[in-house]
């Protein structure tokens, strides 16, 4: 399952909880598929013209009520396990102010610098701060596999962690009206002696990305 | 088994069957002023499918919307306004009445050998209540543009949009009362008028369904009628219920619009999987493997469905204890339905398996239903749910359990009962054919929904990125190819039932009352009352171990 880009070590756990998931449910999947499949062939009425009634059997039908509870709840602890990643805000982290309005994306920095485009440094922790300015918007990085969505009048948080420099898409996934579907922007990583720079200057540019020592995603 | 070697035209015509008109009214009026279950069940039936045909078109149209990236077929304003009404009558008008009001109204006396549903007036008010209900709702197409909020209305966009929302919504809730009706009408039909030696055992698995069904049907909808007369109030007069900025909630919404819409799924799923039960246990001549665990089940998931409705809701800011809890609750419902499956299979354990139409069906709904159920364990758990909710991944996984598990059924269950309803039977050769071309349809259809989705692709995007072009490609054949199935399916069924072969009152070899009248039934369904000795799925010929 590695259909897109790791981002980040977050983005990693999700896809093992997927992982695991989806091999326990394809190895689940197969084994009543195939014994179904099996049984049509092996008892057609042609070649096993009387059937046999059974009723039931507990001692099985306790097995596969036990079996698949295990491995639910094994399901469930990992992903709240991995989801924790992304709601515990560690004391390091840098807030970022992410507003959504219809159709766009706005972020405010702690000095008051406000952009379009997302800057963050990498390795840094960011507690992005989301409100939306009018009607539910959600706030979603496909490549770190997060998104969270952003009120009226709340505040919501959610932690990105960049390890990687690079652009990423941000887009918006809570229906939001017309243009719904174009609201989206980027968020770059940059190494943090740029980002510091940046945010540091008194001037209003947004930072000059260097493509070339960057890993470009999508 | 015997009626199976008559040959059709050696079948005695039925007298007095319900199809005959026989009381005061002539003509069209004898359909729609009978109280008689099985017509009521037949006229949902036309209205339903009629509604169903109209959202295929509308689906087929959102697929053909992503021939190429950018929007260029339909103006975004009018692709929102389609999947909209796509969702708005598939969901409301087609799958959560569904089976319960077509089906149900018209085995459900039958199979527990009663001459009727408790209140036949009743059930017709209900049928005028749905027609009002849908009538209202189409209405909201001419009045101030089409709506376009999704078929969920979130507020505050659904608050906001200028279009015709209020009136939607209030159609919305008129169908719900015909639902609240329905729901009460089965549960005293199934309470009071089982036949004599009917014991609770007794009862065949799909009535055992429409049980738990009828339940969710009248604890769950009236919150969502709630819900929505909060929302015209809202928009009607300005009360800030759900606004923040007047001290109101907008996730207060999602809440109560999920406390009935996530049961509403099992509203749409409890009947297929007992219809699943019925045909299993005729076309595998034994009977079935884990009645008590089947029927059990059914309230089971019935009643754990109240409790998980925040799995809707885990990127919407809940406290992480919300979260966590409804995660743990969401994978316990699984549990049930995975208990089902495991005895559905077993059922098939030396049984003397015909696969005839029906039962192909089954086989199919068997290997959708597991794809639909199993992709719900990956949105049940938290960090796989914050990266995939709203994308393609849980529009596959939903077209997955509702259509390729539901209405699957609710086809197979057409080709169950067809031959009952009518007393004719159609092509069962081009019916399985047609089967096969239709589930190949369906899994190019949405299975690169699943791919999309992990990948990042959004739903309710009127455009996307080029990088998804072959997956939306194959998926837009694969509507052609579901359309074309559907389209040969409607037409050997509306055929068979009108000039297909008769046959006989039980042309399956099935062992539930309804196959121990004549087909078509008569008025009173039964010459006499039943007498009920055995359990359901009793096959005489069967060895016993």
């Amino acid at each position: 399952m590695r259909l897109l880009p790791y981002a980040l070590n977050h983005a990693q756990a999700v896809d093992d909880v997927m992982r695991f998931i989806v091999i326990s449910s394809i190895i689940l999947f197969l084994i009543v598929i195939v014994t179904m499949v099996v049984f049509v062939f092996k008892y057609n009425h042609k070649r096993n013209p009387r059937a046999t009634s059974i009723p039931g059997n507990v001692p099985l039908e306790i097995f596969w009520t036990v079996v698949p509870t295990v491995l639910v709840l094994a399901m469930f602890y990992v992903g709240w396990e991995a989801y924790l990643q992304i709601r515990t805000v560690p004391k390091n982290a840098m807030p970022v102010k992410v507003f959504a309005r219809q159709w766009s994306f706005s972020f405010e920095y702690m000095n008051g610098k406000r952009t379009d485009t997302l800057y963050v440094p990498k390795g840094r922790p960011i507690d992005c701060l989301i409100k939306s300015l009018d009607v539910i918007h959600s706030f979603y990085l496909p490549a770190f596999r997060e998104k969270q969505d952003a009120l009226p009048d709340r505040v919501r948080h959610m932690v990105v962690i960049p390890e990687h420099l690079g652009i990423f898409d941000v887009v918006c996934t809570q229906y939001c009206g017309l243009d719904h579907a174009l609201m989206k922007t980027k968020m770059i990583v940059l190494p943090d002696t740029t980002f510091d720079r940046w945010i540091n200057s008194s001037s209003t540019a947004e930072p000059k990305v260097a493509l070339g020592d960057s890993t470009i995603y999508f | 088994m015997a009626d199976i070697a008559l040959p059709p035209q050696d079948i005695p015509v039925v007298e007095g069957s319900y199809l005959e008109n026989t009381g005061k009214h002539k003509g069209l009026a004898a359909w729609l002023l009978s109280t008689d279950h099985k017509r009521i069940g037949i006229m949902y039936m036309i209205m339903l499918f009629s509604f169903f045909s109209v959202g295929v078109v509308l689906g087929i149209l959102l697929r053909l919307e992503m021939i190429s990236p950018g929007g260029k077929l339909f103006p975004p304003q009018v692709y929102n306004a389609l999947f909209t009404l796509h969702g708005v009558i598939m969901i409301f008008l087609f799958v959560i009445p569904g089976i319960p009001v077509t089906l149900g109204n018209f085995f459900l006396p039958l199979q527990i050998g009663a001459r009727d549903v408790a209140f036949p007036r009743l059930n017709l008010f209900s049928f005028y209540l749905y027609i009002i209900g849908a009538a209202v709702i189409l209405t909201a197409l001419f009045v101030n543009g089409l709506p376009d909020t999704g078929w969920t209305f979130y507020v505050p966009y659904s608050l906001r949009t200028t279009t015709g929302v209020t009136i939607a919504v209030f159609g919305v809730f008129i169908v719900g009362f015909s639902s609240i009706l329905t729901g009460i009408n089965f549960l005293t039909t199934i309470h009071r008028l089982r036949a004599p030696g009917m014991t609770w055992f007794k009862m065949p698995l799909f009535v055992w369904a429409l049980y738990a069904t009828s339940w969710v049907q009248i604890i769950a909808t009236p919150v969502l009628a709630i819900t929505l007369l909060l929302i015209v109030i809202s928009r009607v007069f300005g009360v800030g219920i759900f606004n923040a900025a007047a001290g109101g909630d907008p996730v207060l919404y999602q809440h109560l619009f999920w406390i009935y819409s996530h049961p509403a799924v099992y509203i749409m799923i409890l009947p297929p999987m007992g219809i699943v039960s019925e045909i299993i246990a005729t076309f595998t001549r034994r009977t079935i493997f884990g009645y008590k665990a089947i029927a059990m089940s059914s309230l089971a998931i019935a009643f754990i469905g109240y409790l998980v409705w925040g799995h809707h809701m885990f990127v919407a800011g809940m406290s992480q204890q919300a979260d966590m809890i409804f995660s743990f609750l969401t994978f316990l419902v699984a549990i049930p339905s995975g208990i089902k499956v495991f005895n559905w299979v077993a059922s098939m354990y030396k049984g003397s398996i015909d696969p005839q139409p029906p039962f192909l069906f089954v086989m199919a709904f068997m290997v959708l239903f597991s794809i639909g159920g199993l992709s719900g364990l990956v949105l049940g758990s938290l960090a796989t749910d914050v990266h995939l909710t709203a994308t393609y991944f849980v529009v596959a996984h939903f077209h997955y359990i509702i259509f390729g598990g539901g209405v699957f059924i609710f086809f197979g269950a057409l080709h169950y009962w067809l031959p009952k309803m009518f007393g004719r039977m159609y092509d069962k050769k081009i019916a399985s054919w047609d089967l096969l071309v239709m589930f190949i349809g369906f899994n190019l259809l949405y299975f690169p929904m699943f791919i999309m989705g992990y990948e990042g692709m959004p739903r309710r995007y009127f455009t996307y990125l080029p990088q998804f072009e072959t997956m939306q490609h194959i998926s837009i054949v694969g509507s052609w190819i579901l359309v074309a199935g559907l389209i040969v399916m409607f037409v050997n069924l509306i055929h068979g039932s009108i000039k297909g072969p008769r046959v006989g009152p039980n042309p399956w070899g099935g062992t539930t009352l309804e196959w121990k009248t004549a087909s078509p039934p008569t008025h009173e369904n039964f010459e006499e009352e039943p007498v009920v000795i055995h359990e359901p799925y009793y096959h005489e010929e069967a060895l016993t171990r």
